[in-house]
């Protein structure tokens, strides 16, 4: 089914409440009609092709009210812990048996018109318009003044159809000044089901004195698609640590543009790709100091087997105001198999002086030395390689604080590296 | 600060010059052409850029900005009437231009044999003079201006121009490859060792006119060169372009070191005139274990967009990019290198230096490419860039590319300015604030100025300490 009468089909039974609102849809689509996709001509694309998305016929998600089956359910629970506080999203609608009852947190919501407000000039601009097309609805997180909230949040997406779905997924999350949350926003979908493909499009509105931890896994099938854009903006003291964790999917797009807007904030921006066969992963992140005095530290790390292919463009721009801003910026490669790439293009852009700004980027593989090192102590070669890149990786997870994050995530790392080490 | 600092290559030479009619179409490139009595696959060459050049539109993702370029606005063809080409010896030569070169401190009197240096001197599009020809000719090198190669040895000319910057490569380089009037010409027979540094010096003089010159050296099997480039232009308010292209190629073995010491008139304190720079550089590395290096100290031109290439193509090839590039008062550059791996062991090293300072914007952009077949290959990239002032912007767009898993890449970058530490320092010990600036400038750019030959280096320390103490307040 072509994209237009997918739209029409949507349109009619996902309508809007505003008038507004559904104007501005239906500009998003006219503009979709027009721009198209992002291609590889386009230079924010240039290492990643969405040939594969265009060629499969997706589906909007409102003709897939499917249901879970047993053995679904059994494997969505493995995925919410009791240490959490959960909320499970089944295609696209709250599911509320899976969901922990905790409604003063999380609300389903109608859309409106600034919902659909977004900064033209975007590199995802193209990307937002099939996204912002395809949106029923919104999912609005509040934390409010000087609350904490001790427990991990898990908003977990799944996917089960049986059908290509597309699914554009809102989530704006409002901090209140003062206040804590440890967020992780999860998605999956069955083994061997059929190509799906999600766009999460999350706002994040970090005021004052705000503790954030941010944690994205994206855990689908090998044949699904995942673009997400994340923007966060950050007032005074903030403190922000993000975390995005790619192990599934056919092909991540990952955008994170991070704004400081005021003073004192500082925001540490991990990302760790475990990736094998022909999987894709695209990091860009843009971080805009356009007020001095904060602190940014990137870093993002990928293993890569099997034809994988990872692309991390990381981008830090000091505007002219942005005095005594610090940054820092670093990209690790494990290349594992001779077929592997890895692509990098950090990017810095200075028009202060007063700063300290910084990038590395490295690409390379496990060394013959440490190697040999486990097979002489009786450790085959795919334990060791497993070994090894676990110690490359773990870095990044034991960043995110929470004993009972870290462990989850932990084990969903050691998970993928051991299948990954047996595949290949 | 006192006029002395001023640039001062700025004056122009009152000589007779014999210019071709404003604008480009084919009917010049074929005056150009006849001019210079090519071949006839010379011409085909030039009309084909010319029509591949068409079809093309002009760049744009460049971190520069400036006033579209009318082509159709510039002179292509310009030279000085005193039969100059051909000049057997020095008597032969226009007393004015030999002034003006003296002014310039370039020695073309061959009892300036002292130097050491051989030279080819480029005045707006032709070549003047090539001293020291038989001392070289002895050994068998060829080191002439391009259009007397195309005369005395068009074979050697038709089997490698264009190979390794075609013409359909890129916009400017159509465009040189239709209109490019002079240049120099090298070859290293095998197993030579170039006993002496070669030299080409360009010259823009007359106004509205574009220089588009085109290097081509030639380093066979086991053979080594080293040859320096400099480069100066009067002080106008309008933007002169220079679009040359330089092509090296190196066998077995061979060796090439390229210098070049920019020193372009980078426009006036508001940023008027000066020169656009838009030069394609690039070297390829054909035989097992043969070396290019680059080494650039950019002073010059008001907007710069250069990124001098190696394609590391033999086994065993290395390839090297050493870059000071220093810009001032309004200048903008855009510069950087690439590295491509093809052949198996390969190895690359890029050492950048960027320093801006009054309202100039300074960027890195290089690339980094490890072919599949590139087994073990390393590189190690380091690119910092210093700001001196408020206004000054520094920006760094590395590309890496990496498709073999044994390769082994480092890259790092560094943005920073001078500490009040440092200043205070060296001021506690006499020394005054200009000077203390500009000896942390060198020592920043110590790398870079190692590579360079002595003579060379000596004078990039001079034009950096010239420029900083025009800009630094």
């Amino acid at each position: 089914m072509s994209w237009e009468n997918n739209y029409l089909q949507f349109k009619s039974t996902s309508a809007l409440d505003s008038i507004k609102a559904s104007e501005k849809r239906q500009q998003s689509f006219d503009k979709f009609v027009v721009a198209g996709l992002p291609t590889r001509r386009d230079e924010a694309w240039k290492y990643t092709s969405l040939t594969d998305f265009k060629n499969i016929e997706w589906k909007s998600s409102e003709d897939s009210n499917e249901h879970l089956t047993h053995e679904q359910m059994q494997e969505v629970s493995k995925n919410l812990p009791s240490d959490f506080i959960n909320f499970v999203f089944v295609n696209g609608i709250l599911n509320k048996t899976l969901s922990d009852d905790f409604d003063s947190l999380i609300e389903v919501g109608e859309l409106e018109e600034n919902d659909f407000l977004r900064d033209e000039a975007s590199v995802e601009s193209r990307l937002l318009n099939l996204a912002q097309s395809f949106l029923n609805k919104k999912i609005t997180l509040t934390v409010s003044k000087g609350k904490v909230i001790e427990k991990p949040v898990q908003i977990l997406f799944v996917q089960s159809s049986k059908n290509s779905v597309y699914l554009s997924e809102k989530l704006n999350i409002n901090l209140a000044e003062n206040s804590e949350i440890k967020l992780l926003i999860h998605s999956m979908s069955f083994v061997n089901s059929t190509a799906d493909a999600m766009n999460l499009n999350v706002n994040i509105n970090v005021e004052s004195s705000v503790r954030l931890t941010f944690v994205q896994l994206q855990n689908e099938d090998n044949s699904s698609f995942h673009f997400s854009q994340c923007n966060l903006n950050l007032a005074t003291s903030a403190q922000v640590t993000t975390l995005a964790l790619t192990l599934g999917n056919k092909l991540t797009r990952n955008y994170y543009q991070l704004n400081f807007n005021n003073e004192q904030a500082s925001a540490a921006v991990y990302g760790l790709g475990v990736i094998d066969s022909e999987q894709h992963l695209d990091n860009y992140t843009f971080i805009r100091h356009a007020i001095g005095n904060n602190n940014s530290v990137q870093h993002y790390k990928s293993i890569l087997s099997g034809s994988s292919h990872s692309v991390f463009r990381g981008r830090v721009m000091i505007e002219p105001n942005a005095q005594k801003a610090n940054s820092e910026q670093l990209n690790n490669n494990l290349l594992l198999t001779r077929t592997a790439q890895a692509d990098s293009i950090p990017q810095l852009e200075i028009f202060a002086d007063d700063v300290k700004a910084g990038h590395g980027s490295t690409v390379g593989q496990l060394s013959k030395e440490e190697m040999f090192y486990f097979l002489s102590r009786g450790i085959n070669q795919f334990e060791a390689v497993r070994m090894l890149s676990y110690g490359f990786a773990k870095e990044l997870v034991l960043k995110i604080e929470n004993p009972y994050l870290q462990s989850f995530l932990i084990a969903a790392l050691n998970q993928k590296l051991e299948r990954m080490v047996q595949n290949g | 600060m006192s006029e002395s600092y001023e640039y001062k290559y700025g004056f122009s030479t009152d000589i007779e010059t014999e210019e071709f009619p404003k604008g480009l179409s084919e009917e010049i490139i074929r005056m150009i052409s006849a001019k210079k009595n090519e071949p006839e696959w010379m011409l085909e060459y030039r009309l084909k850029s010319y029509r591949h050049w068409l079809t093309l539109t002009e760049p744009t993702w460049a971190a520069v900005s400036y006033p579209q370029i009318d082509f159709q606005d510039l002179t292509y063809y310009s030279a000085p009437k005193a039969k100059p080409a051909s000049a057997t010896s020095m008597d032969e030569i226009d007393p004015e231009l030999i002034k003006t070169f003296e002014r310039l401190g370039i020695p073309l009197q061959e009892q300036k044999r002292i130097s050491g240096v051989a030279v080819d001197v480029v005045f707006d599009s032709v070549s003047i003079a090539t001293t020291r020809y038989e001392e070289l000719d002895k050994l068998g090198v060829i080191f002439c201006s391009i259009s007397e190669a195309l005369k005395n040895h068009p074979e050697l000319v038709k089997k490698h121009l264009g190979t390794v910057v075609p013409a359909s490569d890129n916009y400017y380089a159509a465009l040189n490859g239709a209109v490019f009037s002079d240049g120099s010409f090298v070859y290293i027979p095998k197993g030579v060792r170039c006993p002496i540094d070669l030299s080409t010096y360009f010259r823009i003089n007359a106004k509205e006119t574009g220089q588009f010159e085109r290097t081509l050296i030639i380093a066979e099997e086991g053979s080594y060169v080293n040859y320096l480039e400099g480069c100066t232009a009067p002080q106008r308010d309008e933007n002169q372009l220079h679009a040359a292209v330089v092509e090296l190629l190196a066998f077995d073995n061979a060796e090439i070191k390229y210098s070049t010491v920019q020193n372009w008139y980078t426009g006036d304190k508001e940023g008027r005139g000066g020169i656009y720079n838009f030069v394609t550089k690039r070297g390829i590395c054909k035989g097992k274990k043969s070396k290019i290096s680059w080494t650039q100290v950019e002073s010059g031109s008001a907007i710069t967009w250069k990124y001098p290439s190696v394609i590391l193509q033999g086994d065993g090839s290395e390839g090297a990019f050493y870059s000071v590039a220093l810009t001032h008062d309004y200048m903008q550059a855009d510069t950087g290198t690439k590295m491509i791996h093809i052949g198996k062991n390969t190895k690359s090293t890029i050492i950048s230096k960027g320093i801006s300072a009054g309202h100039s914007s300074n960027a890195y952009r290089g690339q980094v490419k490890i072919m599949p077949s590139a087994e073990n290959a390393r590189n190690y990239s380091q690119c910092d860039s210093m700001l001196v002032g408020d206004k000054a912007s520094a920006h760094t767009f590395p590309y890496i590319e990496v498709k073999n898993k044994t390769a082994t890449l480092e890259h790092e970058a560094t943005t920073s300015r001078i500490s009040e530490d440092q200043i205070f320092y060296l001021q506690s010990r006499g020394l005054n604030n200009e000077k203390a600036i500009s000896m942390l400038v060198n020592g920043f750019c110590k790398e870079v100025f190692k590579e360079l030959p002595l003579e060379f280096s000596v004078e990039a320390v001079k034009l950096i300490e010239m420029k900083l103490e025009n800009s630094v307040g």
